[in-house]
């Protein structure tokens, strides 16, 4: 497996096809901040597949899942997103406008806090540059803190109403365990068993080498075909190529290069 | 289940086990047929002493730690003559020797022995090892011997209807039926006793004993971990 040739191809077909899906997108005029968060959501699903495959290191149960878990948050806001763009997506951005206002609050606070003046500088910059940021999509007077969930559904009932049960069960919940650092995923990557039998097999705590899984980045490319998938439906739009049929294509055309060359070097 | 009315959560390794942990010595080291007429006998004779102010069940060892000193020297003039006697001393010296206030300590104070004390080390993880997995034959033996022993001094009684199982189908046949049987009678009555006396209870009279946070505490200090791939 030439890995390097991999993550190069890899990166410049997602960058490309990125590309070309959004230009084909006819981005309503009256509807451009909906537009926006799901061409955020468009790009932050690929960085994370271009992200995950950039680093190799990475492609094992310690590292993948996070990257993982956030792809397919990801995708479940972006379809139940979909299914009434304009409100939602509203929804979404409020959500965030007062995360970062309470953000803000907590700043002040800290400022009157805080023991020194370089301290106090340090953090009204902090504020100054996020309260810049919410004034200039709304006056942060207008800004509601909502201390609950950006939606009014969990992630359970929202996958449920956009069709995608499948992968909240099975893939969101696992890599769930991973980033909130459950017993299921610490018991298995963060601990091993001590046999001593008069210490009742208790588990003790080990630096565990995961081993390599390309696995990883396979689910990667797989979340990022869904996205595409999703955009292609909703818009009625066509890519010229989807990511898991670049996938398939790569590995055809280069196992087959690679069992051709082992041919080779053996008549040598 | 959790939500059932006086539903108890329950550990046989971590509450019973040292107290039957004898028991898995004997069937560890001697014949089955013999390790069974050790460990009943042993129970008749030192619970007989008490005449109708029975103790704690005695086969759970961690009881004989309630007993007064005059009491177990009673036990011990009643059993040290017996012909099990010196079988039952030879397989647990090495528990003897290397657990502090062993609850059947009182039994070796005439009794001479010699243990390497890594040798008593490893005897000991063995007996723990086979009582760990509560399903392997060594276990299954334990746990219907004690309720075994239970029958044998007149605390179990069972009523008309109940079909008792044919216990030594465990040591004849241990893959037929009627083992299954036996063995799953014998894990439920044990699960029974431990929550029965896992504390105090005026009413009942029953005292909880320490003697297992005792054991495990101990025997973590024995060894070091052991870990490997």
């Amino acid at each position: 497996m030439n890995i390097e040739k991999f993550i190069t191809e890899y990166e410049n077909y997602l960058i490309d096809s990125f590309h070309e899906l959004w230009q084909k997108i006819k981005v309503e005029p009256d509807k451009l901040g909906a537009y926006s968060v799901i061409g955020g959501l468009l790009s932050r699903q690929v960085t994370l597949s271009l992200e995950l495959a950039r680093s190799p290191n990475n492609w094992n149960g310690h590292s993948a899942p996070l990257f993982l878990r956030a792809m397919t948050d990801l995708y479940i806001t972006l379809s139940w997103i979909l299914l009434d763009l304009e409100e939602r997506a509203k929804l979404y951005v409020s959500h965030g406008l007062g995360e970062e206002k309470l953000l803000v609050e907590l700043y002040k606070l800290g400022i009157e806090e805080a023991p020194d003046k370089h301290t106090k500088e340090q953090m009204q910059q902090i504020v100054d540059i996020k309260s810049s940021w919410i004034n200039s999509q709304k006056m942060d007077w207008a800004v509601e803190v909502n201390l609950g969930s950006w939606s009014p559904l969990d992630y359970r009932k929202m996958s449920q109403e956009a069709d995608c049960e499948d992968l909240y069960k099975f893939a969101y919940k696992p890599f769930s365990q991973n980033s909130h650092n459950m017993w299921p995923h610490v018991s298995v990557y963060n601990s091993k068993s001590c046999t001593n039998p008069l210490h009742r097999y208790h588990i003790i705590p080990e630096l565990i080498e995961a081993p390599f899984e390309p696995d990883f980045m396979y689910r990667s490319c797989k979340y990022v075909n869904k996205t595409f998938s999703l955009f292609s439906s909703t818009f009625n739009i066509e890519l010229s190529k989807m990511p898991l049929d670049w996938w398939d294509e790569y590995w055809q055309e280069n196992i087959d290069k690679s069992e051709k060359d082992d041919v080779t070097d053996k008549d040598s | 289940m959790k939500q059932i009315a006086n539903m108890q959560e329950i550990s046989f390794t971590d509450e019973l086990l040292p107290s039957l942990i004898w028991m898995a010595a004997l069937y560890l080291r001697c014949d089955g047929r013999r390790a069974t007429k050790v460990i009943v006998e042993f129970i008749k004779d030192a619970e007989s002493v008490f005449g109708e102010k029975r103790p704690q069940p005695l086969h759970e060892i961690g009881n004989f730690s309630l007993l007064s000193s005059e009491q177990k020297q009673i036990i011990y003039d009643a059993v040290k003559d017996k012909k099990y006697f010196e079988t039952l001393l030879d397989n647990l010296e090495h528990q003897y020797h290397l657990l502090k206030d062993y609850p059947l300590s009182f039994l070796f104070e005439e009794h001479i022995y010699a243990v390497d004390k890594i040798e008593a080390l490893e005897m000991l993880s063995e007996d723990v090892k086979n009582l760990l997995d509560r399903h392997s034959s060594i276990a299954t033996k334990v746990q219907v011997t004690a309720v075994y022993t239970t029958l044998e001094t007149g605390r179990l009684k069972i009523c008309h209807p109940v079909k008792l199982p044919d216990f030594n189908a465990i040591f004849t046949e241990p893959d037929s039926d009627e083992a299954k049987h036996a063995a799953a009678f014998a894990r439920a009555n044990m699960n029974g006793s431990i929550g029965m006396f896992r504390q105090d209870n005026d009413e009942l009279n029953i005292k909880a004993h320490s003697w297992a946070k005792y054991f495990w505490a101990q025997t973590f200090k024995l060894s070091d971990c052991i870990s490997e791939y």
